[in-house]
């Protein structure tokens, strides 16, 4: 086999290099592919909600002009959150206290962030910044950095918006290097600094202020911050007022009048009215209004706006129309109503008070007069009072109905005179007795107690006196019978004359001509005065005794009561009364004669709970109802003792054969008793055969038997049992005691004041007797002596100091035996014994009676 | 690059002293050491200009494919060591018997072999190396923040634990070798290892820079038949 030499040198070359690229071009394939993912360049997907850890990465300043603090940070661990604000915190230390913090950003995916604050840090500080984050779960802070801080750059102002402004409003300034925090950015306007200052970063907002004694419309704008402050002031323009219009070229106080135009400020204006400053009431930009003031007379005004560069001139000629009082009354009485007239013042318009010049003069400073009425130009007053007549001088204080007053009180210039009235006499009593009200009428200037009355002058120029008075004459003891001239006096003014005259006492007659000293007797006559002494002379003896009369007459002037308890020893007594000095003889004489009753006992002790009007005496021994119990007296020795029991009586006792018998309530039924001496208690009577006990309403003795009334009217009879006897037509609410004379019965019924009587003989009603009509309210006690019965009561209701003494005739008619029986001190029981004799107590004594 | 340089010069004289001429190696087994550097981007858990005491120890084994081309394994193993306080002070870096140890597949890209001349004992190339990182040991990176939890108003702690981890990487090591005589030779390499390591939080590119230098020993030579 040949070989040749090419073919084996093919054999020996090595193998192209083409052989290998498959291999090197596949490893090399397979590493370019696999790079990528080698280099781990992807980044894993956040994790959610991890925490957001920070890195505070640097702080530089820039200085110059454009100089900032640019802080920048970064969050560690990528993440992604629901909410997150992160940013930076700086502070002058690194406990951070009082850190302020600028947000940088809300990225919910945050990487890298960072802050460029264009702002003036305090020159010469170190400032401490660090990161900080919030996220839903986590706040964090992270490395603090600090940086020293060197002269804070020039603040420059930009612009001002808007271009123009009035003092007060709110502009904004904006620039660079201010605080970036606002709170160390001090705005000047000229000199004067904007107290009311605020914004941030390259923004101020502001208040404009008013710069006092500004002499033109341009002040110059500076901010200052810390150390440094803006180089140029920057011009500003404060807008000038403009005025276009005036509501009214005419009016008076209080007129609102309304001046429009443009730019108007509240800061340095003033309105003049004449060169004067008035006050505003309402002030916008673009309108104003204010109140007309008082100037008194008619004129032509000038108004002024006056603005602190200059004035503008309102209106030159305004008509203020005069204002002043016109017309009043001249003269008054006290409690007159004074009209007071006026020009152009419409008083609806004001609170208006009328003062007087001189306190001194009236009573009450605050309380003089009223104002009544208001109209347009007028006014009525009440005048009150004051201490003097005279003629005083007021003015009229009114200020704005919407104004608070007195807070801007209006002294209106007039003055008003009024006299006080001369007091007249228009009417008088002329005629009168001692101690009589007479009775004047007039006018005069009256004002509660002040100095006003009468004047009273006797004719003989013996009496003078004065009554301060608002009504009349009061009776007086040295207004003696005589004649008087009399006088209304106010303050210092006396009225005309009039006359009047006390005439004398003349006593005709004295009944009983014979009294006991324990009645009293009526002294009769005219003139008698209402009050007054009499005087009883006992002849022989020549004592006299005077009783002074107080008691009410039964007629005015013609009849009097008196009294003669207090004369000692019986006999002929000369009767006189004396007025004053005067005394005024009666003719005729008195016989006075020793007690009409006698004093027994004095009661010891005091009997106590009386239910008077109910008791009776058996065996010497007075036994009086109490309200629950009987009072025992022993008439031998006066000593009085108590029985208590759950009786409660309420009717008269009734006497029958001995025996005494008694309605009560025990137990709160209606009984009837007999009284037991031995056991001085009450021993039942039986109630058999009575319907009921409840509808009984009276008892009494007739025929020697007891009977009974029912409310119905059925009457019945006792003897060992209770028998229907017959019944009356009408029914019978209350008996209060029963009386048998004449075969009739009187039925007592005290409430209604009368008496039924009954006949026995067929128990038919036959006629009706009307008790005297002042006792049917009053304490009333019957009782027998001798089969006649008697009634005593006292007159008027029961509010009088004496008993009167009744005696019921046999022709049924009521026979007075005195007009006047007893005086008493304190309230009686009368306690019959069945045999004539009758005992009764004022709790202090006993007494037997014996007509 | 200067100090690349710088050594470049600084074997020339060895070059003109020696004048027996070296035969090209076949393959070739390369054994370095030196000091890491850090190099990364995030400048957490390695970061940038920490101070480096970390060491790297390296083996290459190259197989001549073309003159200007070599491929081979290669391994490496990394103490990291590197702790303290991180730049800017926000954080601070512990580790805790930690190692990284590499290995791949390096391409090189060498200037041809001559005969004669400057290029008979000195090589420059360039390797490439697609690499598997392993990661042992501990690294705790504790953040200087104050975190308050929200809800339990309470501090937590701000710590990010990098614990066993590993990943792909890229290895790239330009050298200068230079033969001392036919058995042995000298190598001056920069490797830079590429990869991006896991922590419990997050994913950190990490650049770790070594100066290596170390030894080569040519294993076969070739044979060429000039014509």
């Amino acid at each position: 086999m040949q070989i040749k030499v090419p073919d084996l040198l093919r054999k020996i070359k090595p193998r192209p290099m083409k052989k290998y690229y498959p291999k090197f071009l596949h490893l090399l394939f397979m590493a370019l592919v696999i790079l990528p993912f080698f280099t781990g360049c992807k980044r894993d997907s956040p994790a959610n909600e991890t925490k957001p850890l920070l890195k505070t990465n640097e702080v530089v300043v820039m200085k110059g002009v454009n100089g900032a603090v640019v802080m920048s940070g970064e969050f560690v661990v990528p993440g992604r959150y629901s909410s997150i604000q992160y940013g930076f915190s700086l502070d002058l230390t690194n406990s951070f206290q009082n850190a302020v913090t600028i947000p940088a950003g809300h990225d919910l995916t945050p990487v890298k962030f960072e802050v460029s604050a264009q702002m003036a840090l305090m020159p010469g500080h170190t400032y401490y910044v660090r990161t900080w984050a919030k996220t839903k779960g986590y706040e964090v802070t992270g490395n603090v950095m600090s940086f020293q801080t060197d002269r804070s750059p020039d603040p420059v102002i930009e612009k001002i918006t808007p271009a123009s402004a009035l003092w007060g409003d709110t502009i904004m300034v904006t620039g660079k290097n201010f605080d970036y925090f606002g709170k160390d950015n001090i705005v000047k306007f000229n000199d004067i600094q904007a107290v009311n200052c605020w914004g941030r970063g390259d923004t101020i907002h502001l208040v404009v202020p008013y710069v006092k004694g500004i002499q033109n419309y341009n002040p110059s704008v500076t901010v200052s911050v810390y150390d440094a402050i803006t180089k140029v002031g920057f011009p500003y323009t404060i807008k000038s007022p403009v005025i276009s219009g005036i509501s009214a070229t005419e009016g008076q106080y209080p007129d609102t009048v309304t001046v429009t135009g443009e730019n108007f400020s509240r800061f340095g204006m003033q309105l003049l009215i004449n060169g004067v400053a008035d006050s505003v009431i309402t002030l916008n930009k673009n309108s104003l209004s204010f109140v007309v003031p008082y100037l008194k007379v008619d004129q032509l005004s000038k108004i002024e706006y006056h603005d602190p560069v200059k004035n503008y001139t309102v209106a030159a000629n305004f008509h203020y129309h005069g204002q002043g009082i016109k017309d009043w009354q001249k003269s008054a009485w006290i409690g007159d109503t004074i009209k007071v007239y006026a020009t152009n013042i419409d008083f609806r318009r004001f609170n208006v008070n009328i003062e007087n010049t001189d306190p001194i003069l009236i009573k009450n400073y605050a309380d003089w007069q009223t104002i009544t009425n208001i109209w347009k130009d007028s006014l009525a007053f009440v005048l009150k009072g004051t201490y003097s007549d005279l003629t005083f001088n007021f003015d009229i204080l009114f200020g704005d109905k919407y104004w608070d007053y007195p807070v801007h009180p209006t002294l209106l210039g007039g003055q008003i005179n009024i006299s006080h009235k001369k007091p007249v006499i228009t009417g008088l009593q002329k005629e009168g007795v001692y101690f009589e009200t007479l009775w004047i009428t007039g006018k005069g200037n009256y004002f509660e107690s002040l100095s006003h009355g009468v004047l009273i002058t006797s004719l003989d120029g013996k009496v003078r006196v004065s009554f301060p008075s608002t009504g009349g004459i009061p009776g007086d003891v040295n207004i003696v019978p005589g004649d008087y001239m009399v006088q209304f006096y106010s303050f210092d003014r006396l009225s005309d004359p009039a006359y009047f005259t006390i005439k004398a006492p003349v006593i005709s007659g004295v009944m009983p001509s014979s009294v006991f000293t324990d009645q009293l007797m009526q002294v009769t006559g005219i003139n008698l005065p209402f009050n007054g002494d009499y005087i009883f002379t006992q002849r022989g003896t020549g004592r006299a005794y005077v009783q002074h009369t107080y008691v009410p007459p039964a007629n005015e002037f013609t009849m009097q009561e008196v009294d003669p308890s207090g004369i000692i020893g019986a006999g002929s007594y000369d009767l006189s009364m004396k007025i004053g000095d005067i005394i005024y003889k009666y003719l005729g004489t008195v016989e006075i004669k020793d007690h009409f009753t006698y004093v027994m006992r004095t009661l010891d002790p005091v009997p106590q709970n009386f239910n008077y009007g109910c008791g009776f005496t058996v065996n010497n021994k007075m036994y009086v109802t109490q309200i629950y119990g009987l009072s025992i007296i022993d008439l031998a020795s006066g000593n009085v003792r108590t029985k208590d029991s759950n009786y409660q009586y309420n009717h008269q006792p009734v006497f029958l054969n001995d025996k005494i018998y008694m309605q009560f309530v025990r137990n709160e039924l209606v009984q009837l008793g007999v009284f037991n001496p031995n056991t001085e208690d009450w021993d039942p009577v039986n109630m058999d055969g009575v319907s009921s006990d409840f509808s009984l309403k009276g008892f009494g003795a007739s025929n020697n038997h007891l009977i009974a009334f029912s409310a119905n009217g059925d009457i019945y009879q006792y003897d060992t049992t209770w028998h229907l006897l017959g019944n009356l037509p009408i029914p019978l609410y209350y008996i209060n005691y029963v009386h048998s004379m004449n075969g009739n019965l009187y039925l007592c019924d005290f409430y209604m004041g009368s008496i039924v009587v009954v006949s026995v003989a067929d128990w038919t009603i036959t006629k009706s007797i009307q008790m005297p009509a002042t006792y049917n309210l009053s304490m009333r006690f019957i009782f027998e002596i001798q089969n006649e019965m008697y009634i005593c009561g006292v007159p008027g209701g029961g509010y009088q100091e004496r008993y009167d003494l009744y005696k019921l005739n046999t022709g049924e008619t009521f026979e007075k035996l005195s007009p006047f029986l007893l005086k008493f001190d304190y309230f009686y029981t009368f306690c019959p014994d069945g045999h004539g004799n009758v005992f009764f107590e004022n709790q202090n004594y006993v007494y037997k009676f014996n007509p | 690059m200067r100090k690349f340089i710088l050594l470049f010069f600084l074997f020339l004289p060895f070059a003109s002293v020696l004048k027996g001429q070296i035969i090209n190696s076949k393959s070739e087994l390369s054994i370095s050491a030196g000091n890491v550097i850090f190099g990364g981007t995030q400048n957490l858990f390695f970061p940038k200009g920490l101070s480096s005491n970390g060491l790297s120890f390296k083996v290459d084994y190259l197989q001549t494919i073309y003159p200007w081309l070599k491929i081979g394994p290669e391994a490496s193993f990394v103490l990291p060591g590197a702790t303290g306080k991180i730049a800017g002070g926000f954080a601070n870096i512990t580790t805790e018997n930690e190692k990284i140890i590499t290995g791949g597949l390096s391409i090189v890209f060498a200037v041809p072999y001559k005969e004669s001349g400057w290029r008979n004992r000195i090589r420059l190339q360039f390797g490439i190396a697609p690499v598997f990182v392993s990661h042992s040991g501990q690294r705790t990176l504790t953040i200087d923040n104050t975190v308050i939890n929200q809800s339990s108003h309470q501090n937590e702690t701000a710590v990010i634990v990098m614990n066993g981890t590993s990943a792909l990487g890229l290895s790239l090591t330009p050298a200068v070798e230079y033969y001392v005589d036919q058995r042995i030779g000298v190598k001056l390499s920069w490797n830079s290892l590429i990869t991006s390591l896991k922590s419990e939080l997050t994913t950190e590119q990490v650049r770790m820079n070594s100066i290596n230098l170390g030894i080569i020993l040519p294993l076969t030579r070739s044979k060429q038949i000039n014509y």
